[in-house]
């Protein structure tokens, strides 16, 4: 009797697993749920709502590092702690940059396990799954660490084991980023994976963010040959008109992210930097620095394709203009623009910075030259010194990538050129160790074994 | 010598109402041979449904009966079996009066007896039937005794002219009185003050304060009765010693925090166990979203205990330490509540009307700066700081009226909330078949801006049915509560700083936004949550006598909550900034349902001169739950929107089911020596689907004793004013059931990524880290107490000691980020210490025949400390808990007032290298807050013939977080308190609120600094007038002329004044909350 009991005891307790999720387990056994866990991890780069910033979140990159460069202002004082690069490490830019990134690389970590001991998918797709997996992990790494410094290099989804991590050297942390992505390179073939949107990675994307990691390293050679890998791609990626440039796979595009189909919202960065109203004086929205508007030559193309004014009692008010849409039109899906993460001209620059840090002067004018002819300017002299052509690099730099990513701020950062250019603008606010943001606070807190970057 | 009376009341004994109405069987069939007197008068009991009225000494000296009858009449039953008897019988409407044969008459040699007659009646004058009249002497057998009948009248022969009367009825105080010659005695009898042997609900079955070895307070109907409240538990507040009530905000319907004797758990739910009529109802809202937004922290929501209606509760009884809870096993940790809802009454059908109406409005508010003292802050700011005010940066200044004022706070929460609340009940019964059926309706309005308020109507009907041989015995309950809350969108309670001169139209009548600064309230006006919940509970529990002391019972319920929420956003309401005007709506159907299933088996049996009660039981439950929630927007129409097929986007929000079981096997062991000694031991085996299949089954029990000192020898002799005197102690393990944790959190899972897709493609995304590990969380609670009554308990006191330590805590325990989850569900070996002393005392201070004045008081003051956290320096939580302290304090910088140099908040989150820091070192400063020093309340009733009043006073000693503005004064387009009157301005200004700033340098940093310091923490004690209610019965002749059974006028407040020093709004509800309501109600109650 008692036996009985304590059968029907085991029997009545179990009750199956949750009605309205996966056990981690069998996700990775079957075709569709492994290549919709990889999805996720791009979904991660697009959920919707303000205020809920992250790398490729809520244009958090063009947004804020517009401000802590020299790009950007903003009509209201909420964003000062990044004009005014005093950031508060208790503050939700941070914490939410942080987690949203080691929440992504969980995924990835747990995709490229799951992936790695599954034995049951079509084989051309689970390669294909490591590749994007492999590369969406170097992409987190990347910017975690030249946001953060050094960062805890999370490479399992042990919790007892990642939790307990402390902060990598940069080194370290580059190192994994590159290996990751030769390995996605491997992996990855030229065409892109599911419906052919340049929306998720392929080969190219892993080799044009090796090209930039490359550069960031100053391994010059590796960085001229990863950007020429891509540019010889010519029959897949060219640079179209400015007005081409950002829409949904325009020619450019090597990697781009899209929002849901049912998110009125198109771009983040058409949200945020697209007034509401040109009517009104602009309250809360992003207007371009006069410094950087007047940096543009009146022959650029840029300057009045991918910016624009409006004026309200009598003062002008500037914003990048590189997406036009603000929101989607009400009809849903019918977003004609998607958020540009990597792109052709970039490789041009990166090339050309390349060669000039080589002494091929020429040849790395020419790639400027390539950039610059779309955008309407006169060819530079391939007699340049090398100083200046470096400096005519970080200008066309800052003309051709503004308000994306936070180019100019890693840029001139990663150049040793920021406390020359930033000390003169930002005055007193400027201080030394403003180049790295803070770890947030209660990450400090979580894991003893983190430090906090100096100046916080 | 002592007395020793068993009766056997009935409710049915009460026989207020005339015969006739109710049917009694007419015919009698008995066959019996030598059976006891007593077996005889139960079968007939049984068959007629009249009840006995004996005394148990007196059937001891009945001779055996045999008799066989069919068809018989009562009279005829009764005369056989009374033939040869010592003793005699007496109909006394629907009650037979057993009493000693009265003597044949003595030859002359003794002295005549003298006959005394006279009528007993109660406080009110109502007669009382069955009151016991007998001659005081050594030995009662000997002496002569009588029962009144129907109308009070009594006549009893007594021998001796100088002998003493004593009247004696259960409830009531007996009373003495000398014949001195008197021939006629008429005697009113007043009610007994002794609770001591009212019913006490503890899990699974009942008992008395008297021989409960537990800690158990209760809450009964008439004081739930006198509050207008629309949440049963609201009602609990300060009243009770050891339970802290706190609402999460002034809402109608909103959560209500419950804690028993403290905070045990350190992380998780600290909601103690509800239990209606032994079926436990889920307090945690279902809500998808609720005013505060659409992701609100659940204590906000609706509240579950707002679908049960407080009229159809007869008792709250509160379970509290080990001893009273521990047989709820796993879910015991934090107390039980146990609500037993009204059950049916013997007599003639009796129809009960209660209807009351008034209107509430909020309890305390704050002072805001006017135009004029706004305007020249936010100048004097701009000043400050060098900057210019622009249209931009300062529309307030510049583009809007500079005269205009607008009281926002009066705007917007300052209105009246009309309530309404109409209640009948009809219940009718036979002493097999007892019924009641009640339907009810109340109405609840906002104090906000714009038309909102809440709709309930209940229907409940209970049985209670008794087989003929009254071996099998029936309960059944079912009771539906439909509740209709429309309510704000936002709570318009954070709008309150507005900028005094902000004018919410334009010129043209539309709708005026600035940016997105801030809300328009009238925008928000347009728009609505609605929420309709529906609350079916059905418990049915059918027992059955194997053998006169083995029963065999099942109890069997099913609760099935529902909540559909519909969100209205229309196109006019949208603030142009956030894209677009265009409609949307939110639509949220959330689902609960349990089943249980609990069979039991009670014996009793002598164990010496001791009674020894078994019971043993199991309990199978399932509780499922789903929810469903999605957003529609691209209407065709503002005016179809609760059309979702007019909607061409819809956007899946949550899909979420779960499945809950729960089975364990309980059993207890009660022993009672003599009424003098009582031990108490429980054992619960529980096993949960929360855990991993490894960990399932956790075991708890407790035991506890009871000595009732008055009962020896000794106290009698030497303190002969104590009449009840107790000494009671428990200890035992009880569990948590999980509080916040979810149900397959051994789990590692991965969801739809259901509104975020990629394109038009869904992904997975992980929920959550699972972990097979952890284990139920334990709770260890020792009480002591001693329980003393005087004057035959016109004096009832009880204080009790308890400590409860709870250990392996259940937590969502955080972990750094880089795991890719901020936290996991995890045992954590922090020890957390809650002990205590509660006091309660209940005194009768005057009891004349017309005039009753008795008070209640309790005071509990708690202590609440944590004592281990291993690596706590290490862990995330260095800077929220420390060792020796309370774990709800609050850790700030030091704050060192105003510096009277620069006017910025001084001290703050600088680390002693100079950087801004959150580092543990740095959060020097502890505020005791969230926990109370001593809390309690003081209940008096008074009664003057009709007149009932009754007061209820509650306090609370405690430190709160004032009401500090978000923003520094000056910053931004939000106004102030007055308190920006006094800042400060001018270099050597010693003040105590910082300078204006328009900008976010470091005058908003120290602020900021400033505002997470102690010094925004203040004293938020406070002494409530918490019910008032003053009420007048008519008489009960009056009542009869007027062909009713009763007639009640009253009026009642609830909250009606507060004494406090509190900066800001209401001390209960700290913060920026929308604050509690004064309510006042005027009503009537008429019985047909």
């Amino acid at each position: 009797m008692p036996a009985l009991l304590g059968l029907s005891a085991c029997n009545f307790l179990d009750v199956g697993p949750p009605p309205t999720e996966v056990v981690d387990t069998n996700v990775f056994r079957a075709d569709a749920s492994a290549s919709a866990a990889i999805l996720g991890i791009y979904i991660g780069f697009t959920y919707s709502g303000t205020n809920s910033p992250g790398i490729a979140n809520d244009a958090t990159l063009s947004t804020f590092l517009g401000l802590a460069a020299d790009e950007l202002l903003y009509a209201s004082p909420d964003f000062d702690e990044y004009r005014l690069n005093q950031i508060n490490p208790a503050g939700n830019g941070p914490s939410q940059v942080w987690s949203q990134a080691y929440t992504s690389i969980y995924q990835c970590n747990t995709a490229l396990a799951g992936l790695t001991a599954s034995t049951t998918l079509t084989a051309s797709l689970k390669t294909q799954l490591l590749g994007e997996a492999r590369f969406l992990r170097a992409f987190n790494y990347f910017y975690l660490t030249n946001l953060f410094g050094n960062v805890p290099l999370v490479l399992t989804a042990d919790y007892t084991v990642s939790g307990k991590l402390p902060r990598a050297p940069r080194a370290d942390v580059y190192a994994a980023v590159v290996a990751d992505l030769l390995e996605a390179q491997k992996l990855l073939t030229p065409s892109y994976p599911g419906s052919g949107e340049r929306t998720r990675a392929n080969q190219a994307a892993a080799t044009a963010l090796l090209a930039r990691v490359y550069l960031y390293q100053q391994n010059w050679a590796a960085a001229e040959a990863q950007a020429t890998a891509v540019l010889a791609q010519a029959g897949q990626y060219s640079l179209p008109a400015l007005g081409q440039v950002f829409l949904a796979n325009s020619d450019e595009a090597i990697w781009q992210l899209r929002r849901s189909g049912t998110i009125s919202t198109n771009t983040y960065e058409g949200l945020y930097f697209v007034p509401a109203s040109r009517t009104t004086a602009p309250t809360n929205t992003y207007q371009l620095t006069s410094t950087l508007y007047s940096a543009f030559d009146t022959l650029d193309d840029r300057r009045t394709t991918w910016t624009s004014a409006y004026t309200v009692a009598g003062t002008t008010y500037r914003y990048p203009s590189k997406y036009k849409q603000r929101i989607a039109t009400p009809s849903a899906g019918a977003a004609t623009e998607y958020s540009m993460v990597l792109r052709l001209a970039e490789q041009y620059l990166i090339r050309a910075e390349a060669r000039i840090r080589q002494g091929n002067v020429a040849a790395g004018v020419a790639d400027l030259n390539t950039v610059r002819s779309r955008a309407g300017l006169p060819a530079l002299s391939t007699a340049l010194s090398s100083a200046n052509a470096l400096l005519a690099v970080e200008n066309e730099r800052r003309l051709e990538l503004f308000s994306e990513y936070g180019h100019r701020w890693f840029d001139l950062i990663r150049t040793g050129r920021v406390a020359a250019v930033l000390g003169p603008y930002k005055g007193t606010a400027w201080d030394a160790n403003d180049n790295l943001w803070p770890v947030p606070g209660a990450q400090l807190l979580a894991n003893p074994a983190l430090s906090q970057n100096a100046g916080y | 010598m002592k007395r020793k009376i068993t009766l056997l009341l009935v409710a049915g004994l009460l026989l207020r109402f005339p015969s006739g109405a109710v049917s009694f069987a007419q015919t009698i069939t008995l066959s019996e041979r030598g059976a006891s007197l007593e077996t005889v008068l139960r079968t007939i009991k049984r068959q007629t449904g009249y009840q006995l009225f004996y005394n148990a000494d007196l059937l001891r000296k009945a001779k055996p009966v045999t008799v066989e009858i069919r068809n018989g009449s009562l009279e005829q039953v009764l005369e056989q079996c009374f033939a040869n008897q010592p003793l005699t019988y007496s109909l006394v409407h629907h009650t037979i009066v057993v009493r000693e044969r009265t003597a044949p008459p003595t030859p002359k040699t003794a002295a005549a007896p003298i006959e005394v007659v006279g009528q007993v009646v109660d406080e009110n004058g109502e007669p009382l039937p069955g009151v016991t009249v007998r001659v005081k002497a050594a030995d009662i057998r000997s002496e002569p005794s009588t029962a009144t009948d129907a109308n009070g009248h009594y006549s009893l022969q007594v021998a001796d002219a100088g002998a003493t009367l004593i009247f004696s009825y259960v409830g009531f105080e007996s009373q003495e009185v000398p014949l001195s010659g008197q021939t006629t005695i008429a005697v009113r009898l007043r009610r007994g003050v002794s609770k001591l042997d009212d019913v006490v609900v503890v899990a699974y079955g009942t008992t008395t304060q008297r021989e409960n070895t537990g800690a158990v307070s209760i809450l009964d109907a008439k004081a739930i009765a006198q509050q207008p409240v629309s949440n049963p538990v609201e009602a609990l507040q300060g009243r009770l010693a050891g339970v802290l009530v706190t609402p999460g905000s002034g809402f109608g319907g909103s959560t209500m925090n419950v804690q028993i004797r403290g905070q045990n758990s350190l992380l998780g739910g600290n909601q103690p166990l509800y239990v209606v009529d032994g079926v436990p109802y889920s307090a945690s809202g279902l809500n998808s979203f609720s005013a505060f937004g659409a992701f609100a922290a659940a204590s906000s929501y609706d509240s579950p205990l707002n679908s049960i209606n407080p009229a159809d509760i007869a008792s709250i009884d509160v379970l509290k330490d080990a001893d009273a809870t521990a047989i709820y096993g796993s879910r015991g940790a934090n107390g039980v509540v146990l609500i037993t809802t009204k059950k049916a009454k013997t007599g003639q059908g009796k129809l009960d009307v209660n209807v009351y109406s008034g209107a509430g409005r909020v309890t305390r508010t704050i002072d805001q700066l006017n135009t004029e003292q706004y305007l020249a802050l936010r100048r004097e700011a701009f000043a400050n700081d060098g900057i210019t005010p622009t249209a931009s940066n300062a529309p307030d200044l510049t583009t809007f009226s500079q005269t205009d004022y607008t009281d926002w706070q009066k705007k917007l929460i300052g209105g009246t909330a009309a309530i309404t609340d109409a209640q009948a009940t009809y219940s009718a019964g036979t002493a097999l078949t007892r019924l009641s059926l009640s339907g009810g309706y109340r109405h609840q309005g906002t104090v906000y801006l714009g038309d909102y308020g809440s709709n309930r109507y209940n229907g409940r009907l209970a049985v209670n049915q008794t087989s003929a041989n009254g071996r099998l015995h029936l309960d059944a309950a079912a009771g539906f509560v439909q509740t209709n809350n429309t309510t704000s969108a936002q709570d318009f309670t954070t709008l309150i700083d507005l900028p005094p001169n902000y004018n919410p139209y334009n010129a043209d009548g539309t709708l005026f936004f600035e940016g997105n600064i801030f809300n328009n309230p009238y925008a928000l006006t347009q728009r609505s949550i609605t929420n309709t919940s529906r609350n079916l509970l059905g418990d049915i529990s059918l027992s059955y006598s194997i053998l006169p002391n083995l029963q065999a019972k099942v109890s069997a319920g099913y609760n099935r909550l529902t909540l559909d929420q519909f969100s209205a956003t229309p196109a006019s309401s949208v603030n142009p900034f956030f894209g677009a005007a265009k409609a949307s709506a939110d639509f949220a159907n959330a689902a609960n349902t349990t089943y249980l299933a609990e069979p039991q088996l009670t014996y009793n049996v002598k164990v010496g001169a001791g009674e020894l009660q078994a019971l043993a039981g199991g309990t199978f439950q399932e509780t499922a739950t789903q929810q469903l929630y999605v957003n529609a927007t691209d209407y065709i129409s503002d005016a179809v929107l609760e059309n979702l097929t007019a909607a061409s986007t819809k956007t899946y929000y949550t899909d979420n089911a779960f499945v809950y079981r729960y089975e364990s096997v309980f059993g207890r062991l009660n022993y009672n020596y003599k009424g003098k000694y009582i031990l108490n031991g429980t054992f619960r085996r529980d096993g949960s689907s929360k855990f991993g299949p490894n960990n399932r089954w956790g075991n708890f029990g407790a035991g506890g004793a009871a000595w009732l000192f008055s009962e020896e020898g000794f106290s009698k002799k030497a303190l002969p004013a104590l009449s009840y005197g107790k000494l009671r102690a428990s200890y035992g393990i009880t569990g948590n059931d999980l509080g916040t944790a979810g149900y397959y959190d051994y789990l590692s899972t991965l969801q739809s990524t259901g509104r975020s897709a990629y394109g038009a493609e869904l992904g997975l995304t992980p929920t959550r880290l699972g972990n097979t590990g952890f284990r139920w969380e334990n709770v260890k609670k020792l009480d002591l107490a001693i329980e003393l009554g005087f004057l035959k308990e016109r004096i009832l006191f009880t204080a009790d000691y308890y400590r409860s330590i709870s250990d392996n805590q259940l937590v969502g325990f955080v972990v750094p980020s880089q795991t890719g989850f901020g936290n996991i569900t995890s045992n954590f070996p922090a020890v957390v210490l809650n002990r205590g002393f509660e006091f309660s005392l209940n005194t009768t201070n005057v009891q004349t025949g017309k005039f009753t004045w008795t008070s209640a008081a309790t005071l509990t003051v708690p202590h609440n400390e944590l004592l281990e956290f291993p690596d706590l320096a290490a862990s995330a939580y260095a800077g929220t808990f420390l060792l020796g302290q309370s774990t709800t304090i609050t850790r700030g910088a030091t704050y060192t007032g105003i510096d009277p140099d620069d006017g910025q908040a001084s001290g703050g989150y600088v680390s002693p290298t100079g950087d801004f820091s959150f580092a543990p070192e740095v959060l020097n400063q502890v505020r005791q807050t969230g926990y109370p020093k001593f809390y309690g309340g003081l209940q008096n009733s008074l009664t003057y013939k009709g007149f009932n009043l009754d007061f209820f006073l509650q306090f609370t000693k405690q430190t709160a977080r004032s009401y500090v503005p978000g923003s520094p004064p000056g910053q931004g387009l939000s106004n102030w308190t007055t308190d920006a009157l006094r800042r400060w301005q001018n270099p050597g200004d010693v003040t105590d609120i910082p300078k204006a700033t328009s900008s976010f340098d470091t005058a908003y940093l120290t602020y900021f600094n400033y505002t997470n310091s102690p010094g925004v923490f203040g004293d938020a004690s406070f002494l409530r007038l918490k019910t008032l209610s003053l009420s007048y019965s008519l008489a009960s002749a009056t009542v009869q002329r007027l062909h009713l059974q009763g007639l009640r006028f009253y009026v009642q407040g609830q909250n009606l004044f507060t004494i406090t020093n509190y900066n800001g709004f209401d001390p209960e509800v700290p913060g920026l909350v929308l604050p509690p309501m004064r309510v006042l109600t005027g009503g009537f109650q008429i019985s047909i």
